[in-house]
């Protein structure tokens, strides 16, 4: 599991990007976020619903209830304006990897790279 | 048996959120939801029931936390919840909730409900919040030459007791306006600093209370509205100033505390043989007590000094807050 304080700043753009592939409920985000990143990114519920809680109010996701084979679920897809800032936090965070990547290149020896571990 | 557990626990994280019944509801249901799916995952691992519950509820972690992550707790102690199986052990800590009310609902005690959960472990300790900035008996001037006259009107107003303080996903600048015009308060707020740790005019603030002082009322309005990110006030010419508590500890101002009170009465109860020598102590006990990693001496920018029985001191107005009250309290100090 990443170290705390790195993950925070990009928790929600990471839940916000697992929702551009479709509509997803909560129990559904935790396991393909923990599958995706390789088990690195463990979040508790207590984490992640407070955040669907904080991107619903800001008006980026919007949601709808569900029954269907005994199961309740609360279903969480973008909006529009939440598609919009996917794209640009996703954007300033790429930015942000590649200069910091680069500040770092001494550091990391010649095996620096920011292609994606697997 | 576990049913009820996860009830009690939903029930519990329920009175925390200090929220509209109708979102409470909504809240409580997803969790539930999110429980259900857990339970069943691990019981196809293998796991009893009971054990499957124990483990969902300890992903969960401790409630008061999650509430407070919904960004809607404003209680000033925490409760924290333990998660294990050991309900019926766990010893029930004695319960204070101060003059606030917890919630709409309840007729019943919050006790009645710990216990029933069987898991209220122990009391947090305060939760950090905003910090006073005024002065109370020991006259202060500010660089200027400004007297305390400004401050004593403020310090009045927040002392005044509000019968009702009722805010439902209040707009924080809208519940300061509010709360100024009920007590003719000055208060001003520095949103450009608010707007660095992610808080702006707008955001949803939800308290009930009672019979509390203003300042009270406005403490933990900051804290509603930010409870991971401490704000802090300062009061200085009348007003009262809403920051973060980051830029409160930077500030740094010149300050002068009247001390030939103090100090004589060091001399006269024999801790100290001359005023000088009082003055000296002073000075030591401050770097001591008061936010010491701010003075020169410890690699900050602050310094005191003691001179013709004044006490200059150049520091945060939370040092500075910390030496007025500091002073307040050795001033009731008399030689027999």
């Amino acid at each position: 599991m990443f170290a705390r304080d790195l993950l925070r700043g990009s928790l929600e753009l990471v839940v916000l990007s697992e929702l551009c592939a479709g509509e997803r409920y909560g129990y559904q985000i935790l396991a393909a976020l923990r599958e995706r990143s390789g088990g690195r990114i463990d979040l508790k519920a207590g984490t992640l619903y407070p955040i669907l809680h904080k991107l619903e109010l800001a008006g980026c996701v919007k949601c709808r209830w569900e029954e269907a084979g005994g199961r309740d679920r609360k279903w969480y897809a973008l909006t529009e304006k939440g598609r919009r800032r996917v794209a640009r936090d996703a954007a300033e965070w790429n930015a942000f990897a590649r200069c910091i990547g680069g500040m770092l290149r001494p550091a990391l020896g010649s095996r620096a790279t920011l292609e994606p571990a697997g | 048996m576990s049913d009820r557990e996860l009830e009690n626990y939903l029930s519990l994280l329920a009175r925390f959120l200090r929220i509209s019944p109708r979102q409470r509801e909504e809240i409580r249901r997803e969790l539930r939801a999110h429980l259900q799916e857990a339970l069943d995952e691990w019981m196809t691992r293998g796991l009893t029931r009971d054990e499957a519950v124990a483990r969902a509820l300890d992903d969960f972690g401790d409630a008061a936390e999650l509430a407070a992550r919904f960004r809607f707790l404003g209680i000033r102690k925490r409760w924290l919840m333990k998660s294990a199986m050991i309900a019926a052990s766990v010893g029930l800590a004695a319960l204070w909730f101060g003059p606030l009310s917890i919630g709409r609902s309840s007729s019943e005690s919050p006790t009645a409900a710990a216990t029933r959960g069987g898991r209220v472990a122990s009391v947090g300790g305060p939760v950090g919040t905003a910090h006073s900035g005024e002065t109370r008996t020991t006259p202060s001037r500010d660089s200027r030459g400004a007297t305390g006259s400004g401050v004593d009107a403020v310090a009045r107003a927040l002392d005044q007791t509000l019968a009702s303080y009722s805010l439902e996903d209040r707009p924080l600048q809208q519940a300061l306006r509010e709360l100024a015009e009920m007590v003719k308060l000055n208060i001003a707020v520095d949103w450009e600093g608010l707007a660095q740790i992610g808080l702006d005019r707008d955001a949803p603030v939800t308290l009930i209370l009672n019979g509390v002082k203003a300042r009270t009322a406005l403490e933990l309005t900051l804290e509603a509205a930010a409870p991971q990110s401490p704000l802090a006030y300062d009061v200085r010419d009348g007003v009262v100033r809403i920051m973060t508590r980051e830029r409160l500890v930077s500030q740094f101002s010149t300050r002068y505390y009247a001390v030939a009170e103090v100090l004589e009465t060091s001399v006269a109860l024999g801790s100290s043989e001359s005023t000088a020598e009082a003055a000296e102590r002073l000075v030591e006990l401050i770097y001591g007590v008061v936010e010491p990693e701010s003075w020169t001496e410890s690699g900050g920018n602050g310094g005191a000094q003691v001179f013709n029985q004044m006490l200059i001191v150049r520091n945060s107005p939370l040092a500075h807050a910390e030496i007025e009250e500091l002073l307040a309290t050795l001033a009731t100090v008399r030689a027999p």
